[in-house]
């Protein structure tokens, strides 16, 4: 690929109360690339999302973002943080505005933005998420699957260059999930960058441009054709999870 | 014993000394709102410095007695600083509203810190995902949430310190216990008298607990969208 890198990490190690929570961990990813992050619970996926927009401290390694080290101590995180999105598993909507406030205030208080000109944007967001006639609400009047959808329009109205989603739909059921899926999808068709850290196994396979498989803080596969081809004998395993064979056949011997 | 000759010649008394005292209570709850929210956030504060002096002040007021502080104003310090030949005097009314003003101003620290507490670090963290700074963070997003999250324990404090007003009345200040103990000294209308006082401070908490409840309604329905 001869695409821009957007986001680049260089031997990422990071440690929590003595545990080593990221051991090396080296990768990087271009523009209009989605990459999926798949491993165990614990494995260190969302402490990868939250080292990438300074939510934890590292001990040592580099993370480039556009070409620049954004790592440093004098690194100005509200300047970064404007272009990188994320999107967490419980929403965080703040409850004490309603949809349109939410989406608003970002690009008004933080990019300065004209508020008829924000005011346009969130309309044609709410619109594109599907979510026009809830502009109004509060959060609480909103389902699970419309509240994600509220916070991905939230992270998208300050046009950032890569999106990073934690889990979004581990709170969600089927349906609601689907709908998110389906939002995020769109979103994948437009080209826009992203790194997705699920446990939707059919979601992570069809949307992936590459999967990264996390095993105890350790990168064992960067793989394009891990659902195919899986290399290590832990990831065929941890792919093994997710399948169930029949037992009808066995019964009826 | 007759309480209605008690309201027709005390009612007056009363009436004004009430008026002393919400009067007082008032002001003295403004300065403590006003010193609770910096104290709260001088101790949420990166400097240390700041938080160091939040604990300090929290530390001295919730230590000694609301009596001690009063003399302390009231009679302490205009005499240290009479000491360095400094002609100072402070009047009865101020004293009051600065002791019940900083007496409250530390608990209501105590109730917006649990506030604070109380708010998920979701918000704080999603708000600093969009580029906000952690002081726009905290009083864009966190405050709000964390103040009406304190409410209840806030208006609970308004009815401590109403009540604590009483107090006062040892600096002489012509709050509704003064006036009753002057009233009942020159008739002897002691069960009258207190009732009638009684039902005062009855009616003004009552009508605090009515507020508090409408407000902790309004807070249970935004409350529900955090689940």
């Amino acid at each position: 690929m001869c695409k821009k890198i957007i986001l680049e990490i260089f031997n990422l190690h990071k440690s929590f109360n003595g545990l080593h929570i990221l051991k090396n961990i080296s990768f990087d990813i271009h523009k209009g690339e989605v990459l999926v992050i798949l491993g165990p619970s614990g494995s260190g996926k969302s402490t990868i999302l939250r080292c990438i927009n300074g939510f934890e401290n590292i001990e040592s390694g580099t993370i480039k973002f556009n070409g620049e080290v954004i790592t440093t101590s004098k690194t100005k995180w509200e300047l970064v943080r404007q272009k990188i999105g994320m999107v967490f598993q419980n929403y965080d909507l703040f409850p004490h505005m309603n949809v349109f406030e939410n989406i608003s205030l970002g690009p008004i208080l933080v990019q300065k933005k004209n508020k008829s000109e924000v005011l346009e944007n969130s309309r044609k967001l709410l619109e594109r998420v599907g979510l026009l006639n809830r502009g109004d609400f509060f959060p609480h009047q909103l389902s699970g699957g419309q509240k994600q959808r509220v916070a991905i329009a939230r992270a998208l109205i300050m046009e950032p260059e890569i999106l990073l989603f934690d889990e979004v739909t581990a709170s969600l059921d089927p349906e609601m999930s689907r709908e998110v899926l389906e939002l995020i999808f769109e979103l994948a068709e437009k080209g826009t960058t992203m790194i997705i850290v699920t446990h939707e196994m059919p979601f992570a396979k069809a949307i992936n441009d590459r999967v990264l498989f996390l095993d105890d803080g350790e990168i064992l596969e960067n793989n394009s054709n891990f659902f195919n081809n899986p290399e290590t004998e832990k990831a065929k395993r941890f792919l093994d999870i997710f399948e169930f064979k029949s037992h009808k056949n066995e019964k009826s011997d | 014993m007759n309480i209605i000759k008690v309201l027709n010649e005390a009612f007056p008394f009363l009436l004004k000394g009430f008026g002393i005292t919400m009067q007082t209570t008032f002001i003295a709850l403004i300065i403590a709102i006003f010193l609770g929210l910096l104290s709260c956030l001088a101790h949420l504060s990166c400097i240390k410095i700041f938080s160091f002096l939040s604990d300090v002040y929290v530390w001295i007021i919730r230590g000694t007695p609301l009596i001690v502080q009063v003399f302390y104003i009231y009679f302490a310090i205009p005499q240290l600083i009479q000491h360095f030949g400094i002609n100072f005097r402070i009047s009865v009314f101020t004293a009051s509203i600065i002791t019940l003003g900083l007496n409250a101003g530390a608990y209501i620290s105590e109730i917006f810190r649990g506030g604070v507490l109380a708010v998920d670090v979701g918000q704080t963290e999603a708000a600093r995902s969009l580029g906000f700074s952690k002081w726009r963070s905290l009083i864009r997003v966190v405050l709000p949430q964390a103040i009406r999250i304190s409410i209840p324990s806030l208006v609970n404090q308004f009815i401590i310190s109403l009540k604590d007003t009483s107090i006062v009345s040892v600096i002489s200040l012509g709050e509704i216990i003064y006036e009753a103990k002057i009233y009942i000294g020159r008739t002897m209308e002691s069960f009258s008298t207190w009732t009638v006082v009684a039902i005062f401070y009855l009616i003004i908490v009552t009508i605090l607990t009515q507020i508090s409840m409408v407000a902790e309604r309004n807070y249970n329905r935004v409350n529900k969208s955090q689940c």
